[in-house]
């Protein structure tokens, strides 16, 4: 595997002249970040190594202007961002009542927090949840679960000041706190 | 509000739904899968881009050809200078041209010969008449024989100082003096 890997990469390297060696190592540095982004957006495998590929091909298109970015890792952020929103789909429908009251069930046989949470209708309430956020609020509450981009990284991607997307986190978290503990309270776990 | 009160089990299920949420490690071998693709797309891409440049050449040469094959005749015809045939050394120069005026320039002395050879090449008649054929060879053979342009009164110009024509006499003119008695018969 590692050696078809290493002929793949040494095969691109030939075909991209110069620039091969570069996108290689932008690649191998920055392709969990890209992916990592694209998949906190879509929400799926292959659309996130589509969008990840997507990436680096616009990166390597853009190779004669390598010399203004200033920073390689924003650079990328930003493009993979827009690329996985540009593929986003509408979210499936999440029957919102049926999955809170699976998650009330849990709750109430005693199951700890983490277990719910890794629950699929747990996942599918969350997914909901947090596509029901107001644009401003999902977009940084989205990046930051990426846990790769740091508060001035998402500033750069968002174009918003980095004191804006902390408080955007904040208010984001509050609001999903607050849904979700509507939607568990006794009254839905009949 | 209960929005309000402290829930520590949604705040820690929140806690635990947020970590999920980030989704799993990419799958091994992103890295190659990534280049692969790149190098793939990027060559599909030049060779479309290559695809166009040929289609744009193949149509710039049909245009010039079409141009070529629908012009006028004249722009078609080769120039006489480059049907002509090249001068040679040996080749004498004709009596046209002054040959002093040639050693005077030596500088132009294709261009003298070539104007040589166009005057030597330009026929006397336009157009050119074709020789004739064996049919025609073959009337004119018979008219030869056939035809007597002795017999032709008058198509002998040797005969005409002994023509005789004989004198011409014309009466002379009788005009009657009019009369001026005889009334108006008209009115």
């Amino acid at each position: 595997m590692i050696d078809a890997g290493q002929v793949i990469l040494s095969e691109s390297v030939s075909t991209t002249d110069a620039s091969g060696g570069e996108l290689e190592a932008t690649v191998r540095e920055q392709a969990r970040l890209v992916y990592k982004i694209a998949y906190s957006v879509l929400r799926n495998h292959h659309d996130a190594e589509d969008v990840a590929q997507e990436t680096f091909l616009r990166f390597l298109r853009h190779r004669k202007r390598w010399a203004e970015i200033r920073d390689r890792r924003a650079w990328l952020a930003t493009v993979a961002w827009r690329v996985a929103l540009d593929r986003k789909r509408m979210p499936a429908e999440v029957a919102l009542e049926e999955a809170a009251e699976v998650v009330s069930k849990l709750r109430a046989d005693g199951a700890p927090a983490d277990e719910i949470a890794a629950s699929r209708q747990m996942m599918s309430l969350l997914e909901r949840l947090v596509s029901s956020l107001p644009r401003d609020f999902r977009e940084a509450l989205i990046l930051s679960t990426t846990e790769e981009l740091t508060s001035a990284e998402i500033s750069q991607v968002l174009g918003i000041p980095e004191g804006s997307v902390r408080t955007r986190l904040l208010r984001a978290r509050e609001i999903l706190r607050a849904k979700l503990a509507a939607l568990l309270e006794p009254k839905h776990a009949r | 509000m209960h929005d309000d009160e402290p829930n520590p089990f949604v705040d820690e299920l929140l806690e635990a739904s947020l970590k999920q949420y980030r989704g799993e490690e990419p799958r091994s071998g992103l890295e190659m899968r990534i280049l692969a693709g790149v190098r793939t797309q990027e060559r599909a891409a030049r060779l479309r881009w290559l695809g166009w440049a040929v289609a744009v050449c193949a149509g710039i040469v049909a245009v010039i050809a079409l141009t070529l094959h629908f012009a006028p005749p004249q722009l078609r015809q080769p120039t006489p200078s480059a049907s002509l045939p090249q001068p040679t050394a040996t080749q004498p120069a004709s009596p046209m041209v002054s040959r002093q005026r040639l050693l005077l320039s030596p500088r132009r002395p294709a261009r003298e010969v070539r104007r040589v050879a166009t005057r030597r090449s330009r026929p006397e008649q336009f157009p050119t008449p074709l020789p004739l054929t064996e049919q025609e060879k073959l009337l004119l053979a018979y008219f030869n024989k056939t035809a007597k342009p002795d017999s032709i009164p008058g198509t002998d110009e040797n005969s005409v100082g002994s023509l005789e024509i004989p004198r011409i006499i014309v009466a002379a003119l009788q005009i009657e003096p009019l009369d001026d008695s005889q009334p108006e018969k008209g009115k």
